[in-house]
């Protein structure tokens, strides 16, 4: 009987696992894509799922683009692609002692020893961009004016806000120092939706370029609720954003929950 | 079954239901564990033959599968926006089964292998350390080395 409604709840979920269908957004004169800056794969970087299970996940939760960025390498960003889904962007995070720094677009790894100044840097050298990544009171030592002069974007939005809410104002206050782009990112470590906080970026081409262009030039919005951060002619477009889809009816998980409970109860 | 509710529960987790996209590759992914598990094992089983080391072995995991269960049902359940305000006290959570499957197979070694409380103790780190370190270096090592040698200064 367990094993039943647990092949059955199964099966329900895998015929239901589509992507999301949305047809090409345009706004402004730039297609808008939503994109995901800040995601961990399995294994080295703490998280449950594959690059190539992100990518396709990705494309479950309406992202167009996510980004790969494994602690302190970039080996498996490369391996996303293997089996399409979303435009996946090669990074790591920079996972230094006093500053935790994304860099997109980049194919070699940069060390987490150097400031955050010299980390930018090397992220540009590389053609990348570079994102404050959840930059809370304690790391805004690490960013001095220059530094944060030389930043793409900063983390408006990410699930610490949810975690800690007195730090959604420490992000917001980070962004309002320097000129960057507003990013969004899930922080994913393979629990919870890919993409809950996301970025929705207007780009001139849909390509790994024209997302990293868009970024330097700070063509980004993030939504919270009534609230949108981001370019300010842009802004204006944030009721026109698709957000997350919809999680499936919880009634699935409920029997296969119960179903499994069943089977390690008589297991044991 | 463990692999089987590893890759139901990470599944729910990150899609709010069961897919065979994610609960094929997560079962194979979590190979890992019960085969380095076996690895370390064969270090401390000493005399005892393999099968009734193996079916011993695995009881330690029964702790694990409940907390898996437990987690899979708090992440799906509850809006995520909401399970992040809990997610310190989740990530505490953690220490139960740590905690619950050592004593298991420390009364392992204890009553079914009649090892002395030292004999007991030094296999279970031995096991531990021998199990969990090569877990550690996949799940964790980039990010967990500058953890440490942050720490240490070097």
């Amino acid at each position: 009987m367990a094993w039943a409604a647990l092949a059955a709840v199964v099966l329900y979920g895998t015929i239901a696992d589509r992507p999301v269908m949305r047809p090409p957004l345009m706004l402004g004169g730039y297609r808008v894509l939503a994109g995901d800056f800040h995601v961990h794969p399995l294994p080295f970087s703490a998280s449950t799922l594959a690059p190539w299970d992100l990518a396709l996940e990705a494309t479950r939760q309406g992202l167009d683009v996510i980004a790969m960025t494994p602690h302190n390498t970039v080996v498996m960003g490369r391996a996303a692609g293997w089996v399409g889904g979303a435009m996946v962007i090669p990074g790591e995070e920079v996972h230094g002692p006093h500053f935790h720094l994304i860099a997109l677009g980049t194919r070699e790894t940069i060390s987490w020893r150097l400031s955050a100044g010299e980390a930018i840097d090397a992220a540009h050298r590389q053609g990348g961009v570079a994102i404050a990544a959840h930059p809370t009171r304690s790391a805004w030592p690490a960013y001095d004016e220059a530094t944060r002069r030389k930043l793409d974007g900063s983390e408006v939005r990410q699930p610490i806000v949810f975690s800690w809410p007195y730090t959604a104002a420490e992000l917001e206050a980070f962004y309002a120092l320097a000129p960057t782009a507003a990013i969004g990112s899930s922080d994913h470590h393979g629990v919870g939706p890919l993409g809950l906080c996301r970025t929705y970026v207007f780009v001139r081409e849909a390509s790994v370029a024209g997302v990293l262009e868009a970024i330097r030039a700070h063509r980004t919005v993030v939504v919270d609720g009534a609230r949108a951060f981001g370019d300010a002619d842009l802004v204006g477009f944030a009721g026109e954003l698709p957000g997350a889809p919809e999680r499936p009816s919880r009634w699935g998980v409920v029997v296969g929950l119960a179903a499994m409970a069943w089977l390690v109860w008589g297991k044991e | 079954m463990q692999l089987l509710v590893l890759g139901c529960c990470a599944s729910m987790m990150v899609t709010g239901r069961l897919t065979l996209r994610l609960i094929l590759p997560l079962m194979i992914y979590g190979t890992a564990v019960p085969l380095l598990g076996a690895a370390a094992l064969a270090a401390v089983r000493g005399r005892t033959p393999w099968r009734r080391m193996v079916d011993l072995f695995f009881r330690g995991f029964g702790p694990w599968t409940w907390w898996m269960l437990a987690t899979a049902a708090f992440w799906s359940l509850t809006p995520p926006e909401v399970a992040y305000r809990f997610v310190g006290a989740w990530r505490t959570s953690f220490f139960v089964p740590l905690i619950a499957s050592s004593w298991i197979d420390y009364r392992i070694f204890r009553s079914e292998l009649q090892q002395s409380r030292v004999a007991a103790v030094s296999r279970l780190a031995v096991l531990r350390l021998l199990w969990w370190t090569p877990i550690a270096v996949l799940f964790v090592a980039p990010a967990g080395w500058q953890t440490v040698a942050s720490a240490l200064g070097i």
